[in-house]
């Protein structure tokens, strides 16, 4: 009898802990925003910010297969308005965004790849954002042939062909100033000084939207103890 | 006009940065629109794509009271275009940036800087803008797919 009642609080701790791990995977899926001052502590985000956020974040994921998480096929249809584009480009934000490398974007990899691109969001996150979006090979230097190759691509998607003479020449121009080393690559420090010469280089990295984003994105969650300031 | 100064030339990476996909704000506009802006590349110099833009823009929907001096800050031009009627929005200004990526290639980025999006401005870019760059001073166009339903 006694071993019974053994074999059923085992059963019984299995089953908790089983229902505990469901519990967990649906509260991601169906609670809803678990902590936003978390996260607005952690980035550049308010908590209201965090929320209109999550609503955008909702919009996007759900939008192929709705499990509250933003595939690359989301991420492309909510870029492109079409699911139907490639791009090198939006292969290595969607990289970057994707911290856990798993192919997919949790509302928490979401918020915090944002914030860099946030009007207050400090430079320096920015330049190491940027420096990594064209650093395609991701072994810590923007070669010569990874430009290219990003040249390239941007000319393709517009539609049109410049010589190699020209796309060369005007690689050439560029690190010409930006190699200081003089080695074929922009390393880190070196990506840092040109665009400190150039800050217009910077401008995709800043989203003038995010500043207006609760307006835009209003989320409609009472909150009696929080001060946003 | 004198010519562009060769220190700060814009380099390959503002190239690049016209890409598409390095450019999130589609993320928060939604259904909306996308605003048309244009770049096209052409190997005219200058001075002939400002006084062509500006006289384009002179012609029947701007009726164009003022561009602002030239303004020239290393490689770049900067034109302003400023409409002299009150729209809906008030003026509708349009701002040309003119970037010498090479001595045989000027990229020229015109945009809406003010006013109404809606009609002054489409109407703008369909009537003026758009034919001129057609034309064979015109090397060819930055284009952007079709990212909504019915074109202008």
């Amino acid at each position: 009898m006694s071993i019974m009642l053994q074999c059923l609080e085992i059963f019984k701790h299995s089953l908790a802990v089983l229902l505990k791990c469901c519990d967990l995977d649906l509260c991601n899926r169906t609670k809803g925003l678990e902590d936003p001052e978390v996260l607005a502590r952690e980035t550049v985000f308010s908590v209201s910010e965090i929320e209109a956020l999550y609503e955008l974040f909702k919009k996007i994921s759900s939008a192929v297969i709705d499990d509250g998480l933003i595939n690359k096929e989301e991420f492309q249809l909510a870029l492109f308005k079409t699911n139907k584009k490639e791009s090198l480009f939006a292969d290595r934000v969607f990289d970057l965004f994707d911290t856990k490398h798993n192919g997919i974007l949790g509302f928490d990899e979401f918020a915090r790849a944002l914030s860099v691109f946030h009007p207050n969001a400090p430079i320096e996150n920015k330049i190491e954002f940027s420096f990594q979006l064209y650093d395609l090979k991701q072994q810590g230097f923007i070669e010569r042939q990874e430009v290219k190759q990003m040249v390239v691509a941007t000319l393709a998607e517009s539609g049109m062909n410049l010589s190699d003479e020209v796309i060369e020449s005007i690689i050439d121009k560029t690190f010409e100033e930006a190699d200081t080393k003089h080695d074929g690559k922009i390393d880190k420090e070196e990506w840092r000084n040109l665009v400190l010469r150039h800050p217009s280089l910077l401008k995709n990295m800043t989203l003038q939207y995010l500043r207006d984003i609760t307006t835009t994105f209003p989320s409609f969650v009472f909150h009696s103890q929080v001060d946003d300031t | 006009m004198e010519p562009p100064g060769s220190s700060q030339r814009p380099n390959v990476f503002h190239l690049i940065s016209f890409s598409e996909g390095f450019d999130l704000s589609p993320l928060f506009v939604g259904s909306e629109r996308h605003e048309e802006g244009i770049r096209f590349a052409t190997r005219e110099p200058a001075s002939y794509v400002i006084s062509r833009v500006a006289l384009d823009a002179a012609m029947i929907l701007l009726h164009c009271a003022s561009t602002s001096p030239m303004t020239c800050s290393g490689g770049r031009f900067r034109l302003r275009l400023d409409g002299e009627e009150r729209g809906r929005k008030g003026k509708l200004t349009v701002a040309a940036n003119i970037f010498t990526m090479a001595p045989s290639m000027l990229v020229v980025a015109v945009r809406r800087d003010g006013g109404d999006a809606v009609v002054e401005y489409k109407r703008f870019y369909s009537d003026e803008l758009r034919p001129c760059t057609q034309g064979h001073h015109v090397d060819f166009v930055f284009r952007r797919p079709n990212r909504h339903v019915d074109k202008i």
